[in-house]
């Protein structure tokens, strides 16, 4: 069996929007990544570490 | 496909290894930390950040010491460690809870993610360096002195297998790679994107979070 030209299945690849359910998802775990960050950095900011 | 990406990441993390140390040796040698946090952020696969690690820590206590400035060994590898495994981590859960979200409230097929799964996508060899690290500690605290002052000296033994099988990793990496084939099998276009993300975004971002976290933190002075 030869091996599949993967440049053409690249090529070939019919565009797949992304739907509005991942986008929504995508947006949740962005939100929640960056608020995460801000409470790290108060943490970080009004107890920081001695070493 | 996937050989494709793989290829790419694995040939990328080669590159960052060989580059990024240098950056942070020149533009982060005065934050040792936010340097070590910086390559476990920026670099992908966790063989190739430990192993960029230990180059920019070797890189920032030699410019320090030509500085008058001796940190003691260890802590910026171990910042990117840390960094690295806590990535590992938390991208394992969030993929957990989104495949969980997905499979049961949004797509609910036959195939629904359960919290056996974990178990089962599990990387068992894990188990095994929990195994040594428990051993290790018992030989440290729980046996004989003679046995844990010789402790040092077997974990040093075991440090050059550690070393020889880096090498012989990407060693590995470099002759398996036939970068003509990949390139005609499209790693031309994959890999431009894979570089206007990595440097346009990733290492930016790595930067600022360990800017943020590590900044004005030292490593203490070897005495």
């Amino acid at each position: 069996m030869a091996p599949p030209d993967l440049k053409q299945e690249i090529n070939a690849a019919a565009v797949e929007p992304l739907l509005p359910i991942e986008k929504k998802l995508i947006g949740f775990s962005l939100g929640l990544g960056l608020g995460l960050l801000v409470v790290l950095i108060a943490i970080n900011h009004f107890v920081p570490i001695k070493l | 496909m996937p050989i494709l990406v793989s290829s790419l990441v694995v040939v990328f993390a080669v590159v960052e290894v060989l580059i990024l140390p240098f950056l942070a040796q020149t533009f982060l040698w005065q934050e040792p930390l936010v340097a070590g946090a910086w390559i476990g952020l920026a670099i992908k696969t966790d063989g190739a950040a430990v192993a960029g690690g230990g180059i920019t820590e070797a890189l920032i206590m030699a410019k320090s010491a030509a500085e008058g400035i001796t940190y003691q060994p260890g802590w910026i590898l171990a910042t990117t460690t840390t960094v690295k495994i806590f990535i590992d981590i938390f991208i394992g859960i969030w993929a957990f809870i989104l495949g969980y979200i997905w499979t049961n409230r949004i797509d609910k097929g036959p195939d629904k993610a359960r919290p056996a799964e974990i178990w089962q996508r599990f990387p068992k060899f894990i188990l095994g360096f929990l195994l040594v690290f428990a051993v290790s500690l018992w030989l440290a605290t729980g046996s004989t002195p003679e046995i844990a002052k010789a402790l040092p000296a077997a974990a040093g033994e075991a440090n050059i297998f550690r070393v020889i099988f880096f090498i012989l990793t990407f060693f590995s990496i470099g002759v398996l790679s036939d970068f003509r084939k990949l390139w005609q099998q499209g790693f031309g276009k994959l890999a431009a994107v894979y570089v206007v993300s990595l440097f346009g975004f990733v290492i930016w971002v790595g930067l600022l979070i360990s800017w943020l976290f590590f900044s004005g933190f030292k490593p203490p002075l070897a005495s």
